[in-house]
């Protein structure tokens, strides 16, 4: 069973703690996404895991053996780069028959087996070009049928895709995702892309400052973020600051101009500094009231900003600045900077969290 | 275009003819020089008798075969010591690699003439690296001073230098994540340096060969104090020619050998190590 486990792994570098206690199961022939900014800990997780980077605390088991300490060529890990990492002085097959050379399989076997990972990743017949004659598209499936090519226990990719056009990204998501699921490989990516880890994933790890914010599947992370970081950085929120007032099932947020907000969340204490967050697609914004929303108050539209396929408008109402971002639908009423009108939120999806 | 690619061969023509000036004439002079009759040889008009007369004799192909064993020797025993050395300077950080450059280029700052009398000082038998150990019994008298292998030591030394920043820049120019691209496939150390590093690095290791070679082939400082008249090479022996035989035809035409085996030297090394380049 090709499950990857760490059990608070941390890695200190001089000054500051770039992992700190990270605890993460991977199940056998899962797609995990570790996600998060630039400088979160993931990368260097990632390098972890590879071996690369060793960890100061903590214990990493693949297959129920430990490999804390085992050199990055015997883990049986297969890496992509950010930056694909081909052998430029190596063809297409030469590159992906590489592990294979370094087990000592006999040659017709490597053969074989690269004409195979050719055909996996759909680049069949360019195994005698060299890498700097491929596209990045093409490069990046090298890599990845490089990765595969010695079967390995765990395909970790460290931000695959970053290096593409938007179009070839998406694409390149679907054939990931198509190769993974039809090898049954246990996968980590690292991504800084929401989309992406939203997209691929079956459960996203959200790392903050070399903590795990959260584990869960991309719905859960959406819809209900575990803490202020998660709710912030997924999507987009407004913020209001303000003071707990009542707790309960649905607990009453006070802010400063003498607002109360309905919302639901954990391990609110009275009296206590909390944030309200509220994502800008679940604001709804009306001519007419909307007397089923528990927060609803008179606004007036301060901007417009044409997305495309939504408009989002900034509003002021009750001393509190607040976007919603509405489909450019028919269906939904269309609105100038000068109006007024009503915005309002229901208290499921205004989430509480104690600053 | 044309206009503008004109006024680049213009500014670039001072420093072509500087160069015509200050290497090519005097280059032509010798070569010139080398084929003009001398006292041991009567014959008229530019010949290449000087060269058959050097060629001819066993003592002189002595000393041609002695020029390229040592510096061929030279640049095998320099170019896996430099990938050492420059592979270690790889993997210090900035300040640590800065020292470490510093620290190497000394040598080259001091001057070949200084460094070489301290060798004289420690090759020798009774030196105060060697003299003890050859006082307690532990070795006999290695005879360095004056031996083929002392003027190799040397050489190595003073090539060694140039040899490293070489292959360092060489190094430096490979991305890191191909070597970690080789140890997650199952490459170890060896076999990673094997298949990535050393193929990767084969036009610096090209270059620094080339300049190893050169500059051992061409050295006169270590050659003349620590191999002396035993051991000849042509350099030396151009000088002989010179300073105890006023023979400066046959010192021309030594002269012109040396640079014309540099030249085929340069030219097979070429194609020695140019064959395994890859695209």
């Amino acid at each position: 069973m090709p499950e990857l486990i760490l059990s608070h792994v941390t890695r200190r570098f001089s000054g500051h703690t770039a992992v700190d206690d990270f605890s993460l199961t991977v199940r056998d022939g899962e797609f995990v996404c570790l996600l998060g900014p630039s400088g979160c800990g993931k990368t260097t997780t990632l390098r972890i895991i590879a071996g690369f980077e060793r960890a100061d605390a903590g214990r990493l088991t693949l297959d129920g053996a430990d490999i804390t300490h085992a050199p990055p060529q015997q883990r049986d890990i297969g890496l992509v780069f950010q930056s694909y990492a081909l052998f430029p002085h190596k063809t297409v097959a030469e590159n992906i028959g590489f592990g294979l050379k370094m087990r000592g399989r006999p040659r017709a076997a490597i053969a074989a087996a690269v004409e195979e990972a050719l055909a996996l990743v759909r680049l069949e017949g360019l195994g005698g070009r060299y890498p700097r004659a491929l596209s990045g598209g093409q490069q990046q499936r090298v890599a990845l049928a490089r990765a595969l090519a010695i079967r390995p226990r765990l395909l970790l990719m460290d931000e695959p895709l970053s290096n593409l056009d938007a179009q070839l990204r998406e694409e390149m998501r679907n054939e990931i995702r198509r190769i993974q699921k039809s090898l049954g490989i246990t996968a980590v990516l690292v991504t800084h892309d929401q989309a992406e880890a939203l997209a691929m994933a079956d459960r996203i790890a959200v790392m903050a400052k070399g903590r795990l914010q959260q584990m869960a599947d991309p719905a859960t992370i959406y819809e209900a973020p575990a803490t202020a970081f998660v709710s912030g950085f997924i999507g987009q929120a407004n913020v209001l600051e303000g003071r707990v007032e009542s707790t309960g099932a649905e607990a009453v947020l006070a802010l400063p101009g003498g607002v109360t907000l309905a919302g639901r969340g954990d391990g609110l204490a009275a009296g206590a500094a909390t944030r309200a967050m509220v994502k800008h697609e679940r604001m709804a914004l009306c001519r007419a009231e909307p007397a089923q929303l528990a927060n609803r108050f008179p606004c007036q539209v301060a901007e417009r900003t044409y997305l495309g396929g939504s408009i989002a408008y900034r509003c002021e109402a009750a001393g509190m600045t607040l976007t919603a971002l509405l489909p450019n639908h028919p269906l939904f009423e269309s609105f100038a900077p000068g109006d007024t009108a009503w915005i309002g939120w229901a208290a499921t999806d205004c989430a509480f969290f104690p600053c | 275009m044309t206009g503008a690619r004109g006024v680049q061969w213009l500014l670039l023509l001072p420093s072509l003819l500087l160069l015509a000036l200050l290497l090519g004439l005097p280059l032509a002079a010798m070569l010139a020089n080398s084929l003009q009759p001398n006292v041991l040889l009567s014959f008229t008009g530019p010949a290449l008798d000087n060269y058959g007369y050097l060629l001819s004799r066993s003592y002189y192909l002595q000393v041609i075969l002695r020029t390229l064993r040592m510096a061929a020797v030279t640049t095998l025993v320099t170019i896996p010591l430099g990938y050492i050395a420059a592979m270690l300077l790889r993997r210090l950080s900035g300040r640590a690699g800065n020292l470490a450059i510093m620290g190497l280029t000394f040598p080259i700052l001091a001057g070949p003439l200084t460094v070489v009398l301290g060798w004289m000082a420690l090759l020798a038998n009774g030196g105060p690296f060697l003299g003890p150990l050859v006082a307690a019994g532990l070795i006999g008298p290695p005879n360095l001073l004056g031996s083929e292998t002392g003027v190799v030591i040397s050489l190595v030394q003073f090539v060694l230098p140039f040899a490293v920043l070489t292959l360092y820049t060489g190094l430096r120019q490979i991305q890191p994540q191909l070597h970690e691209a080789a140890r997650s496939l199952g490459a170890g150390s060896l076999s990673g340096f094997l298949h990535v590093t050393l193929p990767l690095s084969l036009p610096s290791a090209l270059s620094a060969s080339i300049i190893v070679f050169s500059l051992a082939a061409s050295s006169f400082i270590s050659p003349h104090y620590l191999g002396g008249a035993g051991q000849l090479t042509l350099t030396t022996l151009v000088t002989q020619f010179i300073m105890a035989t006023f023979n400066a035809e046959l010192a021309a035409a030594a002269a012109g050998l040396l640079l014309l085996l540099m030249l085929a030297a340069v030219i097979g090394i070429t194609a020695a190590i140019g064959r395994f380049i890859r695209p």
